[in-house]
């Protein structure tokens, strides 16, 4: 009996180190999805996971990673030195928590938007469970801001809360999408994030379930701050959503399209686009089709060769008629020519599922 | 007459069922492909329907005023446990309920059972039985009927009364006066503990299934803080109800049942003609989804197929409206 119970010790101990964190670097945003896919695909088994990555500012892409998961959390910090846009399709099984840490800016400066709710320093979003009824979430990570993601199962977060009787949290999981406070549970809940990344990991899981229902189920969060849902959340979802279909053999989406598809109107949409964007729907479609094709060209699933004979059609493909303005803007925005990127696609072989998820 | 159908489709069921008299609204609660049976028999003075499902279904709209139900379940592995509520009332193996049915303005009953039994409803004529309780002088059980939702029994007439079901569902019904005479043995019970404890949250659970069905919320979704001013709760304890009668949450149910309703609606041609709901997005705002694209993908996570997709098989069906 005790042999087995040593035993069992010495496996847990073996998943506890093999589960130290991981720091991972990218250089594209396709990098950055295989990555992801690989990455939550292992963490959530059963259900598909899809994402996209756009980058939103001019320059060469690196980001930063750091995953440090423990049994039932998955604990991750993720910096960028460019904005992305972050698009996904919403899993059933896990609710995230994401923060930024310790911002040196103003709140006014932050450029962070997570799930719909612009960010400041006290802000926790991400784990507004409507979308995920068939829903995609959509984030915008500021150039050079830190975030703090936490994501917890879903049918254990549910049975904790019953539990705990917290009702208020299960409300606030379906109507809000982000919270702005600095309650004591938030401010112990970022302190064990923080120590866990540095040098005290944490070995209990239910600390981190618990503190984020306590913190959701307090009720002097929702009367100063609280965001609910509203109709530009609900759009620009949408919107994100129906630019990233690929409509295969067909022209790119016009704003025509856009604005009958979201039964809304040009004005509205563009309002509402340029407050959170800071660009038109039709800049951000561009964008967007931009990095299609330099994904396109960095796709190891395809030789050099024939990428760099059909360079063209792959552009036109994605909308860009005028191969000299493209690969104009495609330069200035990336810092390289399509040539280039092509000549180096297919130099680095991914090959994360081998990591196992970690 | 005797009927066993297999579908895959809660419309159907519906169907089926108001070839009984029965009007009624069914959502199935979890995601993914349903395959139903049933097994129905029907005489001058009653019916019996047995329904079993691989997953939850919940039923709106109960009831006639015509009948009284009997709502009994059976659980497919025998533990004693909850498989269900109807009407509130939890649904054990030794559970007879649905009482709610004897002044029923059509609708405001409501069922909800699990895939891990089949449900049973006995309905039999409200005036016919009314007539033979004041007979033979049983009031306790007039009483039972008129005040309670349900009652647990544990003497042998339950037992006798499931028995004769199961096997009349597939023979046809040949003595419909026994199932008076049980039902009337069952609700003279005598009160047990088990059945003095006070069934809580009824009206509640009544008030939400309604308004989860209104027309006019599911046109208009209503907010959280919506739903709580309408129903006179706060956030909490709604949700704590939610939680261990739908297993969900308020905004979650809500837009399932929508859902289902819209599915509904594009399955009925002649409905969506009258209504001039010409087009998907037509019915998608006519059920509270502003964004048709959102509406798709919900539609398609809910049911494993696209609204144009229902809308083609729409020609097989033909339903009365």
């Amino acid at each position: 009996m005790s042999r087995k119970k040593h035993r069992i010790e010495k496996i847990s101990r073996k998943i506890l180190r093999r589960k130290r964190s991981r720091n991972y670097v990218f250089c594209d945003t396709l990098e950055m999805e295989e990555f992801c896919k690989a990455h939550f695909e292992e963490y959530h088994s059963t259900s598909s996971f899809g994402c996209n990555v756009t980058q939103l500012s001019t320059g060469i892409l690196e980001t930063q990673t750091t995953c440090s998961p423990i049994q039932d959390v998955h604990l991750e910090i993720f910096k960028s030195n460019q904005t992305l846009l972050y698009e996904e399709e919403a899993n059933t099984k896990s609710v995230s928590f994401c923060w930024l840490d310790s911002l040196a800016t103003k709140d006014e400066e932050v450029l962070t938007t997570i799930s719909g709710h612009q960010m400041t320093r006290n802000s926790i979003a991400g784990f507004n469970r409507i979308n995920k009824t068939g829903g995609n979430i959509w984030d915008i990570v500021g150039a050079n801001e830190e975030l703090c993601c936490m994501s917890l199962k879903w049918n254990k977060l549910q049975e904790r809360i019953n539990k705990l009787n917290a009702f208020n949290a299960y409300a606030r999981l379906e109507e809000c999408i982000g919270i702005d406070s600095d309650d004591h549970a938030s401010t112990q809940l970022k302190k064990l994030f923080h120590d866990h990344f540095n040098g005290q990991p944490s070995k209990k899981p239910n600390s981190f379930y618990d503190l984020a229902i306590i913190f959701l189920d307090n009720e002097d969060n929702e009367s100063t701050f609280d965001a609910h849902r509203c109709e530009s959340t609900d759009l620009i979802e949408d919107m994100v959503k129906l630019i990233h279909e690929d409509r295969a053999g067909m022209p790119p989406i016009t704003l025509e399209e856009i604005t009958e598809y979201l039964n809304s109107n040009r004005d509205s949409l563009n309002t509402t686009c340029r407050r959170i964007f800071n660009m038109d729907v039709i800049e951000l479609v561009r964008r967007i089709r931009l990095e299609q094709t330099r994904k396109a060209f960095l796709t190891p699933h395809s030789s050099t060769g024939l990428k760099e004979f059909t360079k063209k059609r792959t552009a036109l493909y994605y909308g860009f008629k005028n191969w000299k303005k493209f690969e104009h803007s495609y330069s200035s925005y990336y810092g390289e020519t399509p040539s280039q990127t092509i000549d180096r696609s297919n130099r680095n072989i991914y090959s994360f599922s081998a990591w196992k998820g970690e | 007459m005797k009927t066993t159908f297999e579908f895959r489709d809660p419309l159907e069921i519906s169907e089926e069922l108001a070839k009984l008299g029965q009007l009624t609204k069914i959502t199935q609660l979890d995601g993914g492909n349903g395959i139903y049976t049933m097994q129905a028999a029907t005489d001058n003075k009653v019916s019996l329907a047995e329904i079993s499902a691989n997953k939850t279904l919940l039923y709106e709209g109960w009831g006639n005023g015509v009948t009284i139900d009997f709502n009994w379940i059976t659980p497919k592995i025998d533990i004693q446990d909850t498989f269900g509520y109807c009407d509130g009332f939890k649904m054990a193996k030794n559970s007879l309920a649905g009482f709610g049915t004897i002044n029923s303005v059509p609708g405001n009953a409501w069922g909800k059972y699990s895939s891990e039994c089949s449900s049973t409803g006995c309905m039999i004529d409200k005036k016919l039985l009314l007539e033979l309780l004041k007979n033979c002088k049983a009031y306790d059980g007039l009483e039972r009927l008129t005040s309670d939702q349900g009652v647990y029994s544990n003497n042998n007439a339950l037992g006798q009364l499931k028995r004769l079901a199961r096997k009349e569902v597939s023979s046809g019904i040949q003595t419909p006066e026994k199932y008076f005479d049980l039902v009337i043995a069952c609700l003279e019970e005598p009160m047990s503990e088990q059945n003095s404890h006070e069934q809580k949250n009824i009206g509640q659970l009544r008030e939400i299934i309604n308004l989860a069905h209104n027309q006019k919320s599911m046109e208009s979704p209503l907010s959280l803080l919506e739903v709580c001013k309408y129903i006179n709760t706060s956030q909490a304890s709604l949700y704590r109800v939610c939680q261990e009668f739908f297993g969900m949450g308020i905004i979650e149910l809500m837009t399932h049942i929508r859902l289902e309703e819209s599915r509904r609606m594009m399955l009925n041609k002649e409905a969506r003609q009258k209504l001039k709901l010409y087009s998907i997005r037509d019915i998608a705002i006519k059920y509270g989804f502003k964004h048709q694209g959102r509406y798709a993908r919900r539609y398609y996570t809910a049911f494993g197929e696209l609204p144009s997709q229902t809308i083609e098989k729409s020609r097989r069906y033909k339903l009365p409206f």
